[in-house]
């Protein structure tokens, strides 16, 4: 399946009705969400939530968000599928993403030379809504390739100030919600797609910016096993061709307490597009047996959008596990294409490379990938 | 040709009076890319595990360095923190899988119904294999976390005594709430009436009860209708019938003397 969609596009021009009939099969099976990209939100000078039904961004698009990538995200501007296949009705809609990987990582461990295939995420989502309440109910499925497990599961007031408040099961966000998860901020803060809390979280628009207060578990479990509330505090301004923002993170808990903040930024250059993310993480431990921690981290990705539907990422990254150590950080250089041929297909191609300590072996990593992306 | 001359006017299309902000922006850009990695120089400093101290060994080659990148802190996922030897006997051993409830965590003495093992050699019940986004485990690695669940899943005897860390109380209308706290984890199993002295004025009050046993703590609720003249004392450690353990069933050091044992007596006079 992936060589088939890696050849030329010619290929592919001349096989539009196999190429058609192998995606709706894949659809058919596969439904998820699109994860965010939060370059396109500073190249399109728009907001997460213009294309996204999750305010914070991620998951089941919006009907611009749906007419955008069929008009103005693809190399091509095709009727591979109806934009609105996903909406069954004017309450009920469906969607879904499904990645198809294939990638080789190589450490200095002489045998640990691994290749293969592998489905990366599968997800099914739904939207119930009821446009004169402004009341919405939102499912972010798992599908694939663990057990099914519900990722985002909330009720969604939408006021008519552009104002929202969300209850129920939620992935929390600090600083950029990047796509990759394997990205040291998002890898290491803990602020990611594998991990959710129960909790509520009220949106308000001011000053030319979103503003979120959201409390929830912040023990990433199904359970609050310490009784205690996380509380996040995230400001983004949208200035032009700026982005700016903050956020901050306070968690405490049975034996520790751990704060969180980041400071991110982008700018968008003509075709290109920028962003910085520094995060700091702190963990005050009351156990004897564990030191308190600060970890800093950080990112800077510049993308090239040099031609419609075709993306060059550059990622640059930083770790410091902890602060109080020396010698103990790690870098990691990414250099990613990405080509979108077609409406709702994605291929991605790139190599990192993850430098740690020497003697951490497993973690001083090459990574080559090739990836299948289907969304709709 | 075409194709190439677009790519690289798209390259070179910003102006020249916004030279200065790209050229700020690649240089911070380039300012990065010059980071190196550590050394590992911290490294030199940890002590070498006893051979045979399995978990020991686990935390320091394959826990510490490599699942604590994201098992750790209080947003671990799925709460499964991994941060020192007691939080991962603590998470692991006899800790029902969330993935799938029909397996532990770790099982002592089996890897098929030990879900870590699952999970690290790739076994398809399990799901993702460990960890994840990075290379598999080396078959020595795979062969350590072998030999720890086989030999047992003991704790690791390099775990620090637990100590006393506070006392908390509390009055309500009714009763009153006296909470220990310790600084490390504790056998929950051995905080039992026979392990606490509960008296008022030399007379042993048997009516109080024990809530909210957690891994590093207790309370005590006691009636305020049996406290004489509105005294109570608590005693916990040596002289009880039986003494609270840690999780490697050490006594527990109750006078903060850095040795196992003694005891700890807490005492209140509640105003009438």
């Amino acid at each position: 399946m992936f060589i088939v969609f890696s050849s030329k596009d010619s290929w592919i021009a001349e096989n539009k009705k196999i190429v058609k009939i192998l995606f709706l099969l894949l659809c058919a099976f596969y439904f998820s969400t699109l994860k965010a990209e939060p370059y396109l939100s500073i190249h399109t000078k728009q907001t997460c939530a213009a294309c996204h039904v999750n305010p914070n961004g991620g998951g089941m698009r919006t009907d611009y968000g749906r007419v955008y990538g069929n008009t103005s995200f693809s190399a091509r501007q095709g009727s591979l599928l109806d934009p609105n296949i996903g909406r069954i009705n004017s309450y009920l809609s469906v969607g879904g993403n499904f990645r198809f990987l294939s990638q080789t990582q190589e450490t200095p461990v002489s045998e640990d030379k691994t290749s293969g295939f592998e489905t990366q995420s599968g997800q099914v989502y739904l939207r119930l809504n009821h446009s004169e309440l402004g009341l919405e109910l939102y499912l972010d499925q798992k599908v694939m390739p663990d057990d099914s497990e519900i990722r985002e599961l909330f009720l969604i007031k939408r006021l008519q100030n552009g104002d929202y408040i969300k209850a129920g099961k939620m992935i929390p966000q600090l600083g950029l919600r990047v796509e990759d998860d394997s990205a040291l901020i998002r890898q290491s803060s803990g602020f990611n797609f594998n991990n959710n809390d129960l909790g509520i979280e009220y949106g308000f628009n001011w000053k030319g910016g979103l503003h979120t207060i959201a409390i929830n578990t912040g023990s990433s479990d199904t359970s609050n096993p310490d009784g205690k509330y996380r509380t996040i505090l995230r400001s983004e301004f949208y200035l032009d061709n700026w982005r700016l923002g903050g956020a901050l993170s306070a968690n405490p808990g049975n034996d520790s307490k751990s704060s969180a903040y980041s400071l991110f930024a982008g700018y968008k250059f003509g075709n290109w597009v920028f962003l910085a993310d520094v995060s700091l993480l702190e963990e005050d431990f009351d156990l004897p047996s564990l030191q308190d921690r600060t970890q800093l981290m950080s990112l800077i990705e510049v993308n090239w959008l040099y031609r419609q539907g075709h993306n060059i990422k550059f990622t640059e990254e930083y770790l410091d596990p902890d602060t109080d150590l020396s010698e103990d950080q790690q870098v990691r250089h990414s250099l990613v294409y990405e080509y979108t041929p077609y409406p709702n297909v994605q291929l991605r191609a790139g190599i990192r490379d993850r430098e740690a300590p020497p003697q951490i072996e497993q973690l001083n990593i090459d990574t080559r990938f090739l990836q299948v992306h289907f969304y709709f | 040709m075409e194709r190439c001359f677009l790519f690289c006017r798209g390259l070179f299309s910003f102006s020249y009076g916004n030279l200065f902000k790209s050229y700020l922006l690649l240089g911070s850009l380039f300012l990065l890319m010059g980071c190196q990695p550590g050394s590992g120089e911290f490294l030199e400093q940890n002590e070498e595990p006893i051979e045979t101290d399995y978990l020991a060994r686990v935390q320091s080659e394959i826990f510490s360095p490599i699942c604590t990148q994201c098992h750790q802190g209080q947003q671990a996922p799925l709460g499964l923190r991994l941060d020192s030897v007691e939080q991962s006997f603590n998470n692991l051993v006899n800790v029902t899988a969330q993935g799938n409830g029909n397996f532990l965590r770790v099982e002592p003495f089996s890897l098929e119904r030990s879900f870590l093992w699952l999970k690290v050699t790739g076994n398809s019940v399990a799901g993702q294999r460990m960890p994840l986004g990075l290379p598999p485990l080396s078959s020595e690695q795979i062969q350590l976390i072998e030999d720890w669940i086989l030999n047992g899943a003991l704790p690791s005897e390099s775990q620090k005594l637990v100590s006393l860390a506070k006392v908390e109380f509390k009055s309500e209308q009714e009763v009153v709430y006296v909470q220990f706290t310790f600084d490390g984890f504790i056998n929950r199993g051995s905080v039992i009436p026979q392990s606490i002295t509960v008296r008022s004025m030399h007379k042993l009050i048997q009516s109080y009860s024990l809530t909210d046993v957690n891994d590093t703590g207790f309370t005590i609720r006691v009636t305020k209708d049996e406290l004489v003249h509105g005294q109570l004392e608590i005693l916990v450690g040596e002289n009880n019938g039986a003494l609270i353990m840690d999780q490697i069933n050490r006594p527990l050091d109750f006078d903060n003397n850095e040795k196992a044992g003694g005891s700890y007596v807490y005492s209140i006079q509640l105003e009438r």
